[in-house]
């Protein structure tokens, strides 16, 4: 049996451990409801430009013809995939499962004969690709739990380009979606090629014509890219968010698990102090009978 | 005047302005374009420049952004900005 100071050690660094991982669960707790009010607030601007760019199809004249962005691909032969997981640990599967996502898409699409070209947001995303020997075009560790929409811009111009040119022939994206505060999962979005949803008679909406100035051409070539960048920037946010609600958890867990630990060790410390003290009584009286 | 305009200044981070107004300018690509109650629909790519929305005679709001889009429709304005800066 261990030594009562060996078990008073024991509960002193357990109590430290809960310390800390009770201090982590509240900061992640905090960084969540900010990270939750920031995709509150991406959500307008995103469903105003599905709006206008639904506004736009219902006037007709057949929009599609024309724009690099919305080159379609039959058999594409090089895909851009973008990874988004965490500079840091301690958030339990966040990264695994993200990353087990990605892993398998790309096995499947190299299987497939497809190149891929593999661009890693997070440090964790990083080294597991360095210990699987997979290869990745290039790294991003400066996002953190608030990204902006600079930064997402960034990232992304240069790939949609390179399909504009006809480099790339997909573009996805894998990322935690936030899908409420209590669910999130790990999803593939394909944001290129754009799939324009033609057939999409929202009638409800078509108020006459629009007048568009200065031409229906010229503001779906702007409207197109502005989209897809915040489509991107979106998926950042979710992460983010994702992140530290997994966060929470795991550090929820942790602290639990600490306190059922301090507890048990708590019990047998005070086992060990009983068995002492009754040994101790014993020897005692078993001295004053020998001088009797 | 007939009615007010309901406007709405949106941003990738979040909405800007959101509230009734009387006259909007805006900065489209081949010029000025303003927005009284009563206009017809309208989509517009805008360019960079000022945006002004005028609340009552006394008091507006400026930005100043670089490019993003104007829908008029029924008397709501939506304004979805790229590049947006508060001037005063």
């Amino acid at each position: 049996m261990a030594t009562s100071r060996e078990l008073k050690n024991k509960i002193r660094s357990v109590n430290n451990t809960k310390k800390i991982t009770r201090t982590m669960e509240m900061i992640s707790t905090a960084k969540a409801v900010v990270c939750q009010r920031r995709i509150e607030a991406t959500q307008p601007y995103g469903d105003k430009l599905a709006e206008i760019r639904r506004d736009l199809g219902s006037c007709g004249d057949g929009l599609a013809g024309g724009f690099p962005l919305l080159r379609q691909v039959e058999s594409p032969s090089r895909e851009a995939v973008f990874i988004v997981t965490a500079n840091r640990g301690l958030c339990g599967g966040y990264n695994a499962n993200t990353l087990k996502v990605a892993e398998n898409y790309i096995r499947k699409r190299n299987a497939d004969g497809v190149q891929t070209d593999v661009y890693i947001l997070g440090k964790k995303g990083i080294s597991r690709f360095k210990y699987l020997g997979m290869e990745s075009v290039e790294q991003y560790i400066h996002f953190d739990d608030r990204p902006t929409f600079e930064e997402a811009e960034e990232v992304i111009s240069p790939v949609m380009e390179s399909f504009e040119k006809g480099e790339v022939d997909a573009l996805s994206v894998v990322f935690t979606h936030y899908i409420n505060a209590a669910k999130q999962e790990p999803v593939l979005r394909k944001l290129l090629p754009i799939t324009v949803d033609q057939a999409d008679g929202d009638s409800s909406r078509s108020v006459g014509e629009f007048i568009l100035e200065p031409s229906p051409e010229l503001i779906l070539g702007r409207l197109l890219p502005l989209s897809l960048k915040m489509q991107f920037f979106q998926a950042l946010v979710e992460a983010a968010a994702s992140e530290q609600i997994a966060r929470r958890m795991a550090m929820k867990n942790a602290t639990d698990n600490a306190e059922e630990m301090a507890t048990k060790y708590t019990q047998l410390y005070n086992r060990t102090r009983q068995a002492a003290i009754t040994q101790e009584i014993l020897e005692v009286i078993g001295g004053a009978e020998v001088l009797n | 005047m007939a009615g007010s305009l309901l406007c709405s200044v949106l941003s990738p981070e979040g909405t800007i302005f959101e509230g009734e107004a009387s006259f909007v300018e805006a900065h489209a690509l081949d010029g000025r374009l303003g927005i009284l109650p009563g206009h017809a629909p309208l989509i517009t790519a805008l360019g960079e420049g000022p945006l002004r929305i005028s609340i009552s005679d006394s008091d507006e709001r400026r930005w100043q952004i670089s490019g993003g889009f104007m829908e008029v429709l029924k008397n709501k304005v939506s304004i979805v900005a790229e590049g947006l800066e508060q001037t005063s």
